[in-house]
């Protein structure tokens, strides 16, 4: 793990895995896709049952992200690890839209199934926080412009913030909720038919497959915005250093 | 017919989300590579003065 510290051998490793991560993740949402829309219709919510398969996995993933940005953080400001804050900065954008995704499909679920778009009880209401959580990390990073202050302040959110990841996780069993349990990471067993089981699991290999893909492409790209920022101001020291 | 709806509007809000994300991550990607590209070049180039 250590050995890819080092951003000249993650980028050689990372230029290897983008295109068969990508080609994976497009056959695993496919196949998903296609078990989706084959799978038989709910006795209760007839065929919006169908709506489960991106929300429930958009949800896992905006939890998934949050916490690997903080396990980022935490390496670039405890460790000082040269990856930690480019890694958590570049998962940010594609967990506030997995975000962003639960939140609308969850209301347009709602709809049909409770009869309302929105309550604010603790599920909902945590996920919101959840979402305004990752608009503040990406929103530091916009307004600092040194990326090592940038990266410490961004860095402290994402760790404070991380409190609010057991909430969203445990809100509907500490609180009575109009949200459903989880019914999928049940100890006991799942309550889920095997007929809706996989397709949700392979949906959900193919969103975790698209986090990785983009990440390994939003992380070069940081890389190479550094390499750039670090040769400007070596010419720009050049050009002062050969004036003076 | 009205549960197609939701169904249509959900998959459709999702598609458009993960396609924006992945043409902008995308075109980050490309505009950088290209950058780094060109600035590497430059510095390869034989000096002609």
């Amino acid at each position: 793990m250590l050995t890819y510290a080092n951003p000249n051998r993650f980028m050689q490793l990372a230029r290897r895995l983008t295109l068969p991560v990508w080609g994976l993740c497009l056959v695993c949402l496919s196949v998903g896709l296609y078990m989706a829309f084959s799978a038989p219709a709910d006795y209760q919510q007839g065929m919006t049952v169908r709506i489960m398969f991106i929300h429930v996995p958009a949800a896992w993933m905006s939890l998934f992200v949050y916490t690997f940005l903080t396990i980022s953080s935490i390496f670039g400001l405890v460790f000082r690890h040269p990856l930690g804050h480019v890694a958590a900065k570049s998962a940010a954008l594609i967990g506030a839209g997995f975000t962003l995704i639960t939140l609308i499909t969850g209301a347009l679920w709602g709809k049909p199934m409770w009869g309302t778009w929105w309550v604010w009880d603790a599920r909902l209401t945590s996920v919101l926080v959840l979402f305004f959580i990752y608009l503040g990390y990406l929103a530091i990073w916009t307004a600092i412009e040194d990326p090592l202050q940038a990266g410490r302040v961004s860095s402290v959110l994402a760790i404070v913030g991380f409190v609010n990841v057991p909430i969203v996780k445990f809100s509907v069993d500490w609180w009575n909720t109009l949200h459903q349990p989880a019914s999928v990471s049940r100890l006991d067993a799942p309550a889920l038919h095997s007929d809706y089981l996989w397709p949700l699991l392979v949906m959900a290999l193919g969103f975790q497959l698209l986090f990785f893909a983009l990440w390994l492409l939003r992380m070069q790209t940081e890389i190479f915005k550094q390499k750039l920022r670090v040769r400007r101001l070596g010419l720009v020291e050049t050009t002062h250093g050969t004036a003076g | 017919m009205e549960h197609d709806f939701y169904i249509g509007l959900s998959y459709g809000v999702t598609v458009t989300i993960l396609g924006l994300l992945t043409a902008r991550t995308l075109r980050a990607y490309l505009n950088f590579r290209k950058q780094i590209d060109d600035a590497f070049k430059s510095d390869d180039a034989p000096k002609s003065v």
